[in-house]
């Protein structure tokens, strides 16, 4: 067995405003006792509504936000007691992609330059060796190294958010985090930029945390998958089981939106009533997830007692009272 | 009498830009009938929503009509001055867009902008018989608690009920057809679901004609009936949803297809389609996917002469595929 690259327990993250009528509406609970482990080489899927927390745990692993509680050990290195320079030493080895390729580059930068940037932050190589790597990076996202002279706006969105990738790359990180990756592309650039990232871990050993709304795309992906729900765990565990026999209400509803696509297979769908929305400092007694629940919605038990993450077969794990309910 | 409430043949519209002029709808033909859910899938740039704006007459310069009828209604709509076009958006032909934000005004409430939809088309309606009939169309949307949602500013809403309101607002006047360009591609998926039953329940109710614009070919499969297939600003395949999905006709369908993930083949790569769509400026002579078909690739018919509309063998009248090659890769059951 694979040792674990990541090992996240407890993150909590609660967000305060200085505006809001009332106290309660001054906090938003974002993340409340996420924990997971990552192996190396591994896909961690996650996944979830807007507003399920999937873009805060992602900042919140780069402390590009500071966690309110919980720990983080990234290879052994406890990440949220790293002062600020050592901190910026580790960035190194851990990157991120955003869904917005065109947002995330500077227009008045030029390709090479932007790919270069991440190695002049962490001071690895000199000059030559630098532009080597460069032109070395677009060979790889197969960009010839002519286009290090032209700015983002030259090039498509596949290609954009291959210059992304090839950015990421460029200080050779063990971790990726990968934001929503592909969900701006069309199907087919999408599938190409998928190919790629399957590619790159396969030839780097690279561990990716893959924050995704495309369930099919999660399915493919992924080895492992996170379903966040108001900030907490849902449901975890390896890809097929999780798909194939939901246990959790919120991601059997989730599975059953995934339209069949061109296998065609009719299936019953389970329409969810209502829109995730957020809580403020005070935590509802019970499941977060119950007001919208079809199985809990009027259980007094799940009014009362918040579940806790409990396993159940196939290494799935799930915070329900009433796990399987829904499963077909 | 006829069901059929649109009927468009030969549309063609061109952009102007400074490296000469897009071809961006190319002799489009199709028609719709009361109750019909059709879809139009394609890739960014291939003319889908160009399509979308043409048909409501909202196609401004650098983008211009050169040619074509849609007839709406019996009545050819193509070339009406915008004054007619006004009397006949929203109340013979409606459109949603995907950002519900950016059409709703942030400073006006819900309630004033479903009352002056409605008084838009009904001069002669009354405030209070305008407000009573906002109330009901937010419950036909299933806006709980609509009475008092009303007064609230579109900021108040989430994103599913923006697409609700714009919904509302667009059935206001009892169009005959609706066209919706990407309306639930912002969303998350089980508000999609939603909105998609939503629109089921319409189309069903009041008989709309629902022409549904996405790039997602995987909703298409579940929500319509028939199913075109656009590339370069031409439908390169028309038929059922069912047909088509089960065995395109046309390479270009196949190939969209098969670049769909699909958890069956995780360890695999993805099929993808080589290369990139043409440039609508410097089409080539013959068919525009030529370059990047695996089964034409090189063909000497496929480089000189665009392929022309035909029927797919053992399919309805409606069923068709650009592709000199089409019936041969359906008698041969070839999947490439």
């Amino acid at each position: 067995m694979s040792d674990p690259l990541l090992e996240v327990s407890n993150l909590c993250k609660v967000f305060n405003f200085a505006g809001g009528p009332r106290s309660s509406e001054r906090q938003l609970r974002a993340l409340d006792g996420v924990s997971f482990t990552l192996k190396r080489g591994e896909t961690l899927g996650v996944v979830g509504e807007s507003g399920s927390g999937k873009s805060t745990l992602a900042r919140c692993l780069l402390r590009l936000i500071e966690p309110s509680a919980g720990s983080v050990s990234f290879d052994g290195l406890d990440l949220l007691a790293l002062p600020g320079s050592e901190l910026r030493r580790f960035r190194r080895r851990m990157q991120i992609v955003f869904q917005d390729a065109t947002g995330a580059l500077d227009p008045r930068m030029t390709v090479g330059d932007l790919i270069e940037e991440p190695l002049l932050a962490h001071g690895i190589g000199n000059a030559a060796e630098r532009r080597r790597r460069v032109e070395a990076l677009l060979a790889r996202i197969s960009l010839g190294p002519d286009v290090a002279r032209r700015r983002p706006h030259a090039f498509s969105g596949g290609q954009r958010q291959r210059i992304g990738i090839a950015r990421a790359l460029a200080p050779n990180p063990e971790f990726i985090i990968l934001d929503e990756p592909v969900s701006a592309l069309d199907m087919s650039i999408q599938a190409q930029v998928l190919n790629l990232l399957k590619d790159l871990q396969q030839e780097l050993a690279l561990t990716y945390l893959f924050i995704v709304h495309d369930l099919s795309v999660a399915e493919f992906f992924c080895d492992r998958i996170l379903v966040l729900y108001l900030g907490e765990v849902m449901e975890t565990g390896p890809s097929s089981a999780l798909f194939r026999g939901p246990q959790h209400p919120y991601t059997a509803s989730l599975v059953s939106a995934i339209p069949a696509g061109h296998r065609r297979e009719r299936r019953k769908r389970l329409v969810l009533q209502g829109e995730i929305t957020p809580i403020g400092a005070n935590r509802p007694e019970g499941c977060v997830f119950r007001s919208r629940c079809p199985v809990g919605r009027d259980r007094a038990v799940c009014a009362e007692i918040r579940p806790r993450l409990q396993s159940v077969a196939n290494g799935v794990e799930v915070a329900c009272h009433f796990p399987g309910s829904l499963s077909a | 009498m006829s069901d059929r409430v649109l009927e468009v043949s030969g549309l063609s519209a061109v952009f102007a830009t400074r490296e000469g002029t897009a071809a961006a709808l190319r002799d489009v033909s199709f028609s719709l009938e009361a109750g019909q859910r059709l879809a139009v899938v394609g890739e960014s740039g291939c003319g889908k929503s160009t399509l979308a704006l043409a048909l409501l007459g909202l196609l401004d310069p650098p983008g211009q009509m050169i040619g074509g009828l849609i007839r709406l209604n019996g009545r050819d709509i193509a070339n009406l001055p915008e004054r007619q076009m006004k009397a006949i958006r929203g109340r013979e032909i409606s459109l949603i867009f995907q950002d519900p934000m950016g059409s709703l005004d942030p400073i006006k409430t819900i309630g004033s902008q479903l009352v002056d939809a409605l008084r838009r088309h009904q001069p002669g309606l009354a405030r209070r018989a305008a407000r009573r009939r906002a109330v009901e169309l937010l419950g036909e949307v299933e806006i709980a608690d609509a009475e008092r949602r009303l007064g609230d500013y579109p900021h108040h809403y989430s994103g599913g009920m923006r697409q609700r309101v714009m919904i509302a607002i667009a059935i206001a006047n009892n169009p005959s057809v609706l066209v919706a360009d990407e309306p639930t591609t912002a969303l998350d998926v089980t508000v999609q679901a939603q909105i998609l039953k939503l629109f089921e329940r319409l189309v069903d109710r009041r008989r709309i004609a629902l022409l549904l614009i996405t790039h997602n070919l995987s909703l298409v499969a579940d929500f319509c009936e028939s199913v075109h297939v656009m590339y370069a600003g031409r439908f390169v395949e028309c038929g059922s949803v069912d047909a088509v999905f089960n065995r395109p006709a046309h390479p270009y369908t196949e190939a969209l297809l098969k670049s769909i993930p699909d958890p069956e083949r995780r360890k695999g790569r993805l099929p993808t389609i080589a290369g990139l769509p043409p440039d609508l400026r410097r089409l080539p002579k013959g068919c525009a996917f030529e370059p990047r078909c695996p089964l034409g690739n090189g063909r000497q018919i496929c480089v000189s002469v665009a392929p022309r509309r035909q029927r797919v063998g053992g399919r309805g009248e409606d069923a068709s595929a650009e592709c000199h090659f089409a019936a041969e890769k359906m008698t041969a059951g070839v999947v490439s």
